[in-house]
């Protein structure tokens, strides 16, 4: 009788335990593979439930088969971390602000994985043991007391190498999930100051890379009819050349007087390249405006210096510059020497164009492409050589330094529009039309977006919005 | 000849321009691991250039040397220091360019206690010239001038604790110019750019605009 009493009392405990650990279930966890990603993410989704509160909170657990533990891989607190946070995958509707949302993008790994890495561990600890083999026979031959110190720190580093990845994987440690491999996943809701779990079903997804980001579909929209309305009227403009009107720049009017006076006063003239490499647009736009520049320079016969701070652009420019003094007819006048690399820091750069502004008093200097905080220094030194200098940049930050100091300043779009402008070239001149028109596009587009927000219809914002 | 010189570097500008649009539309990892290579390429590039940069400027200073031109002395002075630091790079504090650079010895010393103050040296030198090209522009001359004066020292106030115990107003109006007609230009001139960026990426991936390879 004891004994009966003992199990019965046993098993009373142990379902309290479970009542208490356990407290029952909900449904409607979902798993799906996050849309316009590159396959490395799974949307988890559920519904508030109703028995929820305040200060609970929600712990995501992730397995990588059926046969393994799930694995805590996140969490969230009550009211927090719902659908309406990613507009990104599930829009602007409101009831987004019923459910949960966790984007899943670590996770146990796949047995697959454990393996791959467990073979490129051992790959990697024999070639460690080789490098440690050398550095312990260096140690031997070398008599110099600081060398072998060094060498003993070598030996030390490797051996701590070594033993890190001679040790065993653990299966349970969230790593980057694999793409394509079907993950469990179960959300565990605590309430708040109580031991109760309540768990959820168990979805399960995979995580697949997409070949379209239906995200920028505005985008390739508004691109595609950009290039569309730059290309008809570049064709236009090659049909048609006459009537083609650009309105006067005043820095690119001044660069032939710029020029003369150089010429008349016997002095150099300069032209400093941004910091930008030949991958950014402002530098190629600069360096078609250095073509123009060049050519004239060469008919008048100055002498023209071209400070790069980058190899490639230096490569450039000095090709783009022989080219010029050739069509010029002046071939015999470019010397390589003046187009020349100064450095490719940003403050050594400054302090050695700096120093040639003082030491070699140029007459004229043109400032085209992108910059940072060098600009100052480099335009207040040119401005205290009584210097003609003529500006050109995309870089808003630098452009109040350049309106400041500089006698003429092409402000961002015009940088672009300068060489069209230089050149009269008919199919550039229409490109530069088509920006206008591109323009008033984007006015109007501002506008209509501006009177609907304002009445409470935001759809054009969220037209236009980037994720 | 004029293959090399403008076909194929036409060809190559319409591939890889046309390669890193369609790039921006795919998230898959096989595209992005291509961009990766893409931008890796470009490093590697970049890197050998390097060496045509120092032969530019070995070059050019040498010449001054040898034919003792105005400030010659400072030429002499740029090679001995590049001798001196690719000498010390390469002896690597006894360990030689073959192993991984050290942490410690000439190298270090060199870039912490020359290269950086002199770079430090120059930033400062920024905050003279501020003061200087400051003084320029708010000389209160004409009516825009004025304007910019007295936008300058309500935002300059706005931003010191000295302005808030002048008046609360200096900081909320500090904020207002910021972020409303300071930020309203800003993105003016940003839009116009983009549309720049666009139609000059267009003329050169389409041949258009060809000033680049040095043609018209």
């Amino acid at each position: 009788m004891k004994r009966r009493l003992c199990i019965l009392a046993g098993a009373m405990l142990l379902w309290g335990l479970i009542t208490v650990v356990q407290a029952g279930s909900f449904e409607g966890v979902d798993a799906m593979d996050a849309p316009n990603d590159d396959g490395r993410a799974i949307l988890v989704t559920w519904p508030r439930p109703a028995f929820e509160e305040a200060g609970g909170r929600y712990i995501i657990e992730a397995s990588a088969s059926d046969t393994r533990e799930f694995v805590k891989v996140g969490g969230t607190l009550y009211g927090l971390g719902l659908k309406s946070e990613y507009p990104k995958y599930f829009g602007w509707d409101e009831d987004n602000q019923n459910h949960y949302a966790f984007e899943l993008r670590q996770a146990p790994p796949p047995q697959a994985w454990i393996d791959r890495q467990t073979a490129s561990r051992a790959d990697a600890v024999a070639i460690g043991k080789l490098q440690l083999e050398d550095v312990e026979t260096r140690m031997a031959d070398e008599e110099s007391p600081r060398l072998r110190g060094k060498l003993e720190d070598r030996q030390k580093t490797l051996q701590k190498d070594i033993n890190r990845l001679s040790r065993a994987l653990d299966p349970n440690a969230a790593v980057e999930l694999a793409g394509g491999h079907n993950y469990r996943v179960r959300v565990r809701y605590q309430p708040p100051g109580q031991e109760v779990q309540v768990y959820s079903n168990i979805a399960t997804a995979a995580a697949t890379g997409q070949w379209f980001d239906g995200n920028k579909a505005v985008v390739l929209v508004v691109m595609i009819l950009l290039s569309g309305l730059i290309l008809w009227y570049i064709n236009r403009a090659r049909r048609h050349p006459e009537g083609l009107y650009i309105r006067p720049i005043a820095g690119m009017e001044a660069i032939d007087d710029a020029i003369g006076r150089a010429t008349e006063m016997g002095k150099p003239i300069f032209f400093v390249h941004g910091l930008a490499s030949m991958a950014s647009i402002s530098t190629i736009a600069a360096v078609n405006i250095l073509g123009k520049i060049a050519q004239r320079v060469a008919e008048y016969g100055t002498t023209f210096k071209v400070t790069n701070r980058d190899p490639v652009v230096l490569a450039v420019s000095q090709e783009t510059v022989k080219e010029s003094y050739l069509r010029a007819g002046r071939p015999d006048l470019y010397q390589e020497d003046n187009v020349f690399y100064v450095s490719q820091d940003q403050f050594s750069y400054a302090s050695a164009v700096e120093g040639m502004f003082l030491r070699e008093k140029p007459a004229s200097n043109f400032f085209f492409g992108y910059y940072y905080a060098e600009a100052l220094l480099l335009t207040e030194t040119g401005a205290s050589t009584g210097a003609i200098q003529i500006a050109g940049t995309d870089s808003y930050t630098q452009l109040p330094f350049f309106i400041t100091t500089c006698d003429y300043t092409l402000m961002g779009e015009e940088l672009y529009a300068a060489s069209a402008y230089l050149s009269r070239e008919p199919r550039l001149l229409g490109s530069v039309k088509a920006q206008d028109i591109g323009k008033t596009f984007m006015i109007a587009t501002i506008v209509i977006g501006v009177v609907l927000s304002t009445l409470g219809i935001p759809w054009v914002m969220h037209l236009f919005e980037t994720f | 000849m004029i293959f090399f010189k403008r076909t194929l570097p036409l060809i190559v500008a319409f591939t890889f321009g046309i390669v890193a649009i369609v790039l921006y539309f795919i998230p898959h990892q096989a595209a992005q691991t291509a961009f990766t290579q893409l931008v890796n390429w470009d490093r590697i590039i970049a890197a050998f250039a390097l060496l045509i940069g120092i032969h530019s400027l070995v070059r050019m200073h040498w010449r001054k040397i040898e034919h003792k031109q105005a400030g010659w002395a400072y030429s002499a002075i740029l090679i001995a220091a590049l001798v001196l630091t690719l000498a010390i790079g390469l002896y690597n504090d006894g360990m030689w360019f073959w192993n991984k650079r050290e942490s410690a010895g000439a190298l270090p010393w060199i870039y912490d206690y020359v290269f950086k103050p002199a770079g430090a040296t120059m930033f400062s030198v920024l905050a003279f010239f501020i003061a200087s090209a400051a003084y320029r522009t708010f000389r209160a001359r004409t009516v825009p001038a004025a304007l910019l004066l007295t936008a300058a020292v309500i935002t300059m106030l706005g931003q010191v604790p000295l302005g808030r115990l002048i008046s609360h107003w200096f900081p909320d109006i500090s904020l207002w110019l910021m972020m409303v007609p300071n930020a309203a230009v800003k993105r003016g001139i940003l839009l116009g750019v983009a549309l720049g960026v666009i139609s000059t990426s267009l003329r050169i991936i389409f041949g258009i605009e060809r000033a680049y390879l040095g043609g018209d």
